[in-house]
């Protein structure tokens, strides 16, 4: 009898352990990436941003034009380290899912954007801001993201989505041999 | 049925007992003083020196959103807050903007003392440019000490002071320089969190948060020359 009851003390302290090894915290639901291989290397990816509908916040600088959002944000543009703007958005892909936090920072024709995408890592993305069209280069990548160069462009189109286009390959690719 | 009831006898003490060392192991505390010594930057992220602008606690329980209505990231199965805020950094002294991203991540195990979250700040400085710190951080001490407490009571008073970074770089955060001056620049950064007063509605309602950077700035030619 004395044994059993050892055997189911160590069964318990058994059960613990094993419950605390293979239950997380909570379970992050992972969504595909949607990517497609390109020609002659590279790997393309398309988000989108709803602009209106996805704006979180928006922080005019003292020589934007743009309005503060939202509107009862405690905001002191005098105490802003930049002149232009700085807005965050909720970044879907192109299935419309949100799949992640775009940062855009502006300041006269230069842009500067950071895709956070928390399941997978981060893009920083930095270029020049046209009348309809941004365009640049991926200047830093963090996790999956690590060690790739890249190219992106991104449209503001008529039904008010901003649809993204980032080109990604290996920091190592060798252009003229194609690998 | 004597052998069941004996099973039990021993499996009730055994997992209560299990669950108790979890909770307790000393093992598991975070470290309470910060390693880094040599930073040249600064940034309070919560209390005294930092201002939210805006912030989204999308289904953290211990980030009220500010104002109440702030929409929210919605990121889709990934619980994500985000703050936007105005700082006033201790080193240098000079007034910066940040907007700070948090997801709970689905790493850690309760087994190892581990409650992980991942944290992205993007910083602009005045002059001197923008940076991007990466940060993994454990949160165990803080949920061992001000949460469970929170399940009986509805406000948690004390003082709980902890370094909580630990990652991804040996212990550190990365920081890394994107335009400006400190374009390129990298660094290690770590988080020391100090909290004094928690309420189940509200949050924490006092405490204090830093990030400690050291960047990797290039010597002065002068300086070099001189050696």
């Amino acid at each position: 009898m004395r044994a059993l009851i050892i055997i189911g003390f160590l069964a318990g302290i058994g059960s613990v352990a094993a419950v605390a090894y293979t239950t997380p915290f909570l379970e992050q639901q992972r969504i595909h990436s949607e990517t497609r291989v390109v020609p002659n290397g590279g790997r393309l990816e398309k988000f989108e941003i709803r602009v209106e509908q996805d704006l979180l916040s928006n922080t005019p600088g003292l020589l934007s034009e743009s309005t503060l959002f939202p509107v009862s944000a405690n905001w002191v543009p005098e105490r802003a380290p930049f002149g232009g703007d700085v807005q965050v958005f909720r970044l879907r892909n192109v299935n419309s899912q949100v799949i992640g936090t775009g940062i855009r920072h502006r300041e006269a024709d230069l842009i500067e954007w950071v895709l956070h995408l928390p399941a997978r890592g981060t893009m920083v993305l930095q270029g020049t801001n046209g009348e309809a069209l941004e365009s640049g280069v991926l200047a830093l990548g963090l996790r999956e993201f690590e060690n790739l160069d890249g190219i992106w462009e991104a449209r503001m189109d008529e039904d008010g989505v901003m649809r993204f286009d980032t080109v990604v390959r290996t920091a190592d690719y060798d252009e003229e041999a194609g690998a | 049925m004597r052998f069941v009831i004996a099973l039990l006898v021993g499996f009730v003490p055994g997992v209560l007992l299990g669950t108790g060392f979890l909770l307790w192991n000393p093992s598991f505390d975070t470290e309470q003083t910060p390693r880094l010594s040599d930073a040249n930057l600064e940034l309070p992220i919560a209390g005294s020196g930092a201002s939210v602008v805006t912030r989204s606690a999308n289904g953290y329980p211990w980030i009220p959103s500010q104002p109440a209505f702030a929409p929210e990231p919605e990121v889709e199965g990934m619980h994500t807050a985000m703050t936007v805020m105005q700082m006033r950094t201790g080193i240098p002294d000079v007034a910066a903007y940040g907007v700070r991203l948090q997801t709970l991540s689905d790493d850690g195990r309760p087994l190892f003392g581990e409650l992980i979250e991942e944290s992205l700040f993007y910083v602009i400085l005045p002059e001197a440019g923008s940076l991007i710190v990466s940060s993994r951080d454990d949160l165990w001490g803080f949920a061992r000490q001000v949460s469970l407490p929170l399940v009986q009571s509805t406000r948690w008073q004390g003082n709980l002071s902890y370094r909580s970074t630990i990652g991804p770089s040996r212990g550190y955060a990365d920081a890394v320089g994107l335009s400006g001056s400190i374009t390129g620049v990298q660094g290690r950064a770590e988080l020391m969190q100090s909290v004094r007063a928690v309420s189940l509605t509200d949050g924490i309602t006092d405490g204090d948060s830093r990030i400690s950077i050291s960047l990797d700035l290039p010597v002065p030619e002068a300086s070099v020359a001189s050696e």
